[in-house]
């Protein structure tokens, strides 16, 4: 209730054009944000840019936004959305692909992955792994995996972020994780039984 | 022989989104069923990866370049971008976002009619000075003399036009004539 009352404090601030205020917003949701858009879009350089991109439109509409309860789902419908518009620049929105993730995923080759299996769960080649898997689905099922797994949020916020039912965003992270599971157990099938020289 | 719990309930019990209820019922058949527990392992072991995988850091000097992006305007070239600021309002402007596209759609129809009827008025108006330039232009200028002056065909009335005039109408000229006539015998 306190921290609410901040919260809505700051907003208020930052609605007025309090600098101050407006760097809190940016430091409490940008690592966030910025790890969102790193996982949704897969490079660092776009995940810098559409963080800036982000803020730069959540500052200019700050205005707009009634409730600061729901500042939160705002910034990221905000990020969401620059997410959707960047794809649809490119042209590769495949939200129900034939292939999915075939175009987007790096080369990264079984091969590779084989050569140290033991590694691959210690070393940041994980992180490398789990991306590379994660960018092969396609966009609906990707922000719905990241949104409420990966970020930890309620399937209600979710729906919130994504414009979708809960029911839709129960039923995508369902079929997100059953596709990553598919995925990663082809991966990462020789660390569980490392031992054997699989 | 119990009825397995569907897969994506099992989801959502790894991410605790049942009900309480329901995540009693699933805690439940998930102890007694191993092919459940299967599932549910593999899919808290994916959701642990993904979750401990190291964040990404913030760029230290991101808020700088965001600090001072605040002061530029936008640089988009997209109407829908241009308009964001104008739909942006304070905090203590209390009109829906409807109302205000409302308004400004009136006011510009408003705008554009009146901007509409002004150029036609001011064409009408150039046309019509043009019309009396060119009537004016077409007019024998010595025939329509604006300031009623003698024309040249009045010139005998004018008394100071001296080659043209009757000598007779001549004050000057008669009284020479006079003279003349009396030294003559
Ligand atoms: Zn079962």
């Amino acid at each position: 209730m306190d921290e609410d009352r901040t919260v809505g404090r700051l907003v208020r601030e930052a609605q007025g054009g309090d600098r101050a205020a407006i760097q809190w917003i940016y430091e409490e949701f940008a690592p966030r944000i910025h790890n969102f858009l790193y996982r949704m879009l897969g490079s660092r350089e776009e995940a810098e840019d559409v963080t800036q991109q982000t803020f730069l439109i959540v500052i200019r509409r700050l205005g707009s936004l009634r409730d600061a309860g729901q500042l939160e789902s705002w910034i990221y419908r905000i990020a969401r959305n620059e997410v959707y518009q960047k794809f649809r620049r490119k042209k590769i929105v495949r939200e129900e692909s034939e292939h999915p993730g075939s175009a987007e995923s790096p080369a990264l080759t079984e091969e590779r992955l084989h050569a140290n299996p033991e590694r691959l769960l210690l070393t940041r080649e994980l992180r490398e792994v789990l991306q590379t898997t994660l960018l092969g689905l396609p966009l609906k099922l990707r922000e719905a995996f990241v949104l409420g797994v990966v970020e930890e949020m309620g399937y209600r916020d979710v729906s919130r972020i994504t414009g979708r039912s809960v029911l839709s965003v129960k039923t995508d992270i369902y079929r997100a994780r059953m596709s990553l599971k598919k995925e990663l157990r082809k991966y990462l099938r020789p660390v569980g039984k490392a031992g054997t020289g699989q | 022989m119990k009825r397995h719990i569907p897969e994506d309930r099992i989801s959502a019990w790894v991410d605790r989104q049942l009900d309480p209820e329901a995540m009693a019922q699933v805690d439940a058949h998930l102890r007694s069923c191993a092919e459940c527990r299967s599932l549910a392992e593999e899919m808290s072991a994916i959701t642990e990866a993904y979750r401990s995988a190291e964040p990404l850091d913030l760029p230290p000097h991101l808020w700088a370049r965001i600090a001072s992006g605040m002061n530029e305007p936008p640089t988009h070239g997209r109407w829908s971008r241009w308009l964001q600021p104008l739909l942006a309002r304070p905090s203590w402007v209390s009109v829906p976002a409807p109302a205000l596209v409302l308004m400004v759609f009136i006011v510009g129809t408003v705008l554009f009619v009146e901007f509409r009827s002004a150029s036609r008025f001011e064409q009408r108006a150039l046309s019509q000075i043009e019309a009396a330039h060119q009537a004016m232009a077409s007019l024998d200028a010595e025939k329509h003399n604006p300031f009623h002056l003698p024309a040249p065909d009045d010139a005998k009335v004018n008394p100071f036009a001296r080659s043209s005039v009757d000598p007779l109408v001549n004050p000057f000229s008669a009284a020479q004539q006079i003279r003349q006539q009396e030294r003559q015998p």
